[in-house]
């Protein structure tokens, strides 16, 4: 039975300037429950894709020495040809769509990629559950509601990334 | 609240903090509540309506919350260096939404122009306000 954890850009986001211990903490509990967290490639493009947000100390995230130490992974890239994945991402944005009162068109693939992230797992076997860590309220009901319409029934955990859940984050979190 | 508890919270002389509340009470943003000694004080709803070059911006209390904010908050400060207090007036908007669940940051950025990053920088900065005032929005 292997838990894969699934963490979005808000978690890092959360975790606040490199002085704050939040991000230790986290760093620690992972390391500790031995555990990596998969980010989508999406995900890795956020995080470093704006040299501006550096000026924001909550930008200023050290999320590289994660990938030194082991315990961030990028993510094997999405398999659209996956019919389960690609239908996972299809109802994911017509959910979010409809959750954030939007047109369909204007839901993008970086919005449904942590379901879809998720649904490939459970297919391919990779994972027998799915823990998603993360602050986009619609794609966390979008996983809860979806995945087990497709046979993932309680394989499937949504997980909102509060200040309060990283405070107290410890290693049995995971 | 009394005229003790706003000179403990501001630090200021207690005839500096009477003559103030009088003048809030004159205005109607502060109602007696309690008119034994010490009297209490309750903060009316507020809500300022500018009007500038045509353009109309309201002022509502959870806005001055977050503005208030950026003398401890480094992100909120620096958002409204980049972007302006009407950038964060709507970007208040946006957390509004993200706390009811009803926006994600990737959308708030395609559709305030910024990256996915500083959107989920902002709206988790304006999260607490958003949370504390939306029972009281209207």
């Amino acid at each position: 039975m292997t838990t894969a954890y699934v963490a979005d850009t808000g978690v890092f986001v959360r975790c606040g300037g490199p002085d704050k211990d939040t991000f230790q903490r986290l760093r620690r509990a992972l390391r500790q429950a031995g555990v990596s967290l998969r980010i989508p490639q999406r995900v890795y493009e956020e995080l470093g894709g704006d040299p501006a947000a550096d000026e924001y100390p909550s930008g200023n995230i050290p999320y590289p020495d994660g990938f030194e130490e082991g315990w961030i992974v990028v993510a094997d890239k999405l398999d659209y040809a996956n019919p389960l994945v690609s239908t996972v991402m299809d109802d994911t944005r017509r959910y979010i769509a409809n959750e954030t009162d939007r047109d369909e068109d204007h839901i993008e693939k970086a919005d449904t990629a942590l379901v879809g992230l998720a649904a490939q797992l459970l297919d391919t076997g990779e994972a027998s559950s799915v823990v998603l860590l993360t602050t986009d309220k619609p794609a966390g009901n979008a996983a809860e509601t979806l995945l087990p319409q497709h046979g993932f029934s309680d394989r499937i955990e949504f997980r909102y990334v509060s200040v309060e859940y990283l405070e107290t984050v410890t290693a049995d979190t995971f | 609240m009394t005229v003790a508890n706003i000179v403990d919270e501001l630090d200021i002389p207690q005839g500096t903090a009477y003559d103030y509340i009088q003048k809030l009470e004159a205005a109607g943003l502060v109602e007696k509540t309690r008119n034994q000694r010490p009297s209490e004080y309750d903060a009316e709803s507020l809500s300022l309506t500018l009007s500038t070059d045509g353009e109309t911006q309201t002022i509502t209390p959870a806005l001055i919350a977050a503005v208030a904010r950026r003398d401890e908050n480094d992100d909120i400060d620096i958002y409204i260096e980049r972007h302006g207090l009407d950038g964060l007036a709507v970007a208040l908007e946006y957390a509004e939404e993200y706390v009811d669940g009803t926006v994600n940051h990737r959308i708030a950025a395609r559709e305030l122009d910024l990256s996915p990053l500083e959107a989920e920088i902002i709206l988790q900065a304006l999260e607490p306000v958003a949370t504390e005032y939306a029972d009281a929005a209207v």
